[in-house]
């Protein structure tokens, strides 16, 4: 089988590898410099000091690598990629050929030709993406933590585990859509559809319902602002004392520090008049829980396509 | 189960949706034959031999190779030879490429046989499947079954698409493997001429049933043609069943299945080739009957 294998994908292996070593280059290149920017510019000292006021220093830097940083959002579509090239074909092209017949009728069976076929082609997608997701989640690192938004959808969506269970997932998905609709073409719009689809839904809908997200209350104190560096924040309100949301700049009108020239007294107002501010996020801490369950869904939703396309394959397509 | 036979079925269907592609099909092969499967497009070829190459599933009763389920491909599969229909092959690769295939997939694969076979019909190895003509690709896609030295080659319309030419010298080389390796064979074909050559064996489907099936000569012996006076006929007399009559103003002329000598000398009797014997047993439920007669009542 792997000679099989090898003839009948090693333009795609070669094709994908030769890809990744291109975007790889790059990364590397960029990221060695962005790293030494970091560092040399003091912003990397900056940040990890306690009370940082890291402001300037930060939005040089940031500005300097933004346009870089806008190339990243097109490597999202790479997985896809996969699913189309990679996936599709694999049983779908045999199925629109013919060629299934002539091949698992030869002297290996269907099951082992399809068992060899994924892991073949899992190692390999395996392989690219691992070292894909090192490499981008190592080349976003200064940038994560001067912006602090690795959390936001979009970016988060970029490194850590997603972009290998993204890649895994695909390239189910265009294997089993192959084998269902036994057509190339037809199974690469499924493909693309369905990817494209699904990334949307659970990162626009379903990802902020993966835990229920922290409340916090305090009274909006002058002096006393509340942040949450690194989270992902679905809302940031002032409540007046009957509970209705107001707008923020409420407090300071009603208690104008001009009139309340004391810190203390000023405080005295505010509570007086019952200002609360509550904050709906998820914490910075969830990021790698929310990566760990993102891409055990994708990863999972990948395990039930291919167990779908082996049981196609076995039980439909005789 | 019974050594004799290379495969067996027994009420053998294969349904799609509420469509059966093949149905209530009890057939029992013998070693060594050369079986030709014939019968209308649509009648359901495709799907018996697909159904013995372990390619699909029953949707009814069973089908036996060598005495075993063919989808439990790991003992039957090494010992079948299939050339599925149009003969499928990878476009892309060189025949040597699809030669080398056929060892990497098989135990046993004569490669520098299949060679030399190719050599001998001047197909170049080094050019890709995809520039060959059709009578080519069928060859190579033969020399790949045989060189698994199947026990069973099994051929589905290999000669469709081909030429007279290369369909002449498929069917030889097809013989002469078969001689060299007294191997069984089953193919289907549309074409009669294909089956009266290379076969000593018959299965005639229809409309997804078996209509016949059977020793060719010892059917040809079973069967003849009858003219005289017209005049109803019925089993009795050495007549077995009616297949199909016609019947003029003063003539009819009947083909019938006997059980012995025809009784009634009134009727003039013929040997019957393949072609008249076939055709009757397909038109039996299709010919329009003349409308001047009254109605007879068929006896098939």
């Amino acid at each position: 089988m792997s000679w099989l294998i090898w003839r009948q994908h090693r333009q795609q292996a070669l094709f994908g590898t030769a890809t990744l070593a291109l975007i790889a280059l790059l990364l590397l290149l960029t990221g060695l410099h962005m790293h030494s920017v970091f560092h040399d510019s003091g912003l990397g000292r900056c940040l990890a000091s306690s009370h940082p006021d890291c402001s300037n220093l930060q939005s040089a830097f940031e500005s300097r690598f933004s346009t870089l940083r806008q190339l990243v959002p097109f490597f999202m579509v790479l997985p896809a990629l996969l699913g189309l090239f990679w996936g599709a074909p694999l049983i779908g092209r045999e199925l629109e050929q013919g060629t299934h017949l002539f091949v698992w009728t030869q002297g290996v069976t269907r099951s082992r030709w399809l068992t060899s076929k994924l892991a073949a082609l899992l190692a390999l997608t395996l392989l690219l993406t691992v070292s894909y997701a090192l490499l981008i989640s190592w080349w976003l690192g200064p940038l994560n933590r001067s912006t602090g938004d690795r959390f936001q959808p979009g970016i988060f969506d970029q490194q850590g585990l997603v972009p290998v269970a993204y890649a895994v997932f695909a390239l189910a998905l265009g294997i089993a859509a192959g084998a269902v609709l036994k057509r190339t073409m037809p199974a690469m719009a499924a493909t693309l559809v369905g990817f494209v689809g699904l990334r949307l839904i659970v990162a626009g809908l379903v990802r902020r319902h993966f835990i229920a997200p922290v409340k916090s209350s305090y009274v909006p104190l002058p002096g006393a602002d509340v942040t949450h560096p690194g989270a992902w924040v679905f809302s940031q309100h002032t409540y007046d004392a009957a509970g209705r949301v107001v707008p923020d700049f409420d407090v300071p009108s009603t208690c104008p520090p001009s009139t309340h020239p004391t810190t203390a007294a000023l405080d005295r107002c505010i509570r007086a008049h019952g200002f609360l501010n509550a904050d709906v996020f998820q914490p910075a801490s969830r990021f790698w829980l929310f990566q760990g369950i993102e891409a055990a869904l994708f990863g999972g939703l990948a395990l039930a396509l291919l167990a779908l396309a082996f049981w196609w394959v076995r039980r439909r397509l005789a | 189960m019974i050594g004799l036979n290379v495969l067996e079925a027994r009420g053998l269907g294969k349904r799609y949706g509420d469509q059966w592609a093949l149905r209530d099909c009890t057939l029992a092969l013998p070693a060594g034959r050369v079986v030709g499967l014939v019968g209308p497009n649509g009648a359901g070829k495709t799907t018996l031999l697909q159904l013995a190459v372990g390619m699909l599933a029953p949707s009814a009763g069973e089908i036996a190779v060598f005495g075993r389920d063919p989808r439990e491909t790991n003992s039957v599969l090494p010992r079948i030879g299939f050339v599925a229909q149009d003969s499928p092959l990878y476009r892309n690769f060189s025949v040597a490429d699809t030669l080398m295939l056929g060892r990497r997939l098989n135990v046993h694969f004569d490669e520098a046989w299949a060679q030399e076979r190719l050599g001998k019909l001047r197909i170049p190895l080094e050019r890709k499947v995809g520039e060959l003509s059709g009578g080519q690709r069928a060859q190579i896609a033969l020399a790949v079954a045989l060189a698994k030295r199947p026990e069973f080659l099994v051929l589905d319309e290999p000669v469709a698409s081909l030429d007279p030419l290369a369909r002449r010298e498929f069917l030889t080389a097809l013989m002469d493997a078969v001689a060299e390796d007294g191997l069984s064979v089953v193919l289907s074909s549309h074409l009669l001429a294909d089956v009266e050559h290379s076969c000593d064996y018959l299965i005639l489907l229809m409309a997804a049933e078996v209509r016949l099936d059977g020793d060719l000569d010892d059917l040809l012996a079973a069967h003849r043609l009858l003219v005289g006076p017209r005049k109803r006929a019925g089993a009795g007399g050495g007549i077995a069943a009616v297949v199909r009559e016609s019947h003029s103003d003063r003539q009819s002329t009947l083909l019938v299945r006997t059980d012995g000598p025809i009784a009634d000398p009134a009727w003039s009797v013929h040997e019957v080739d393949l072609e008249e014997l076939i055709l009757a047993y397909m038109g039996e439920q299709h010919e329009p009957r003349l409308q001047s007669l009254p109605r007879l009542e068929a006896n098939g």
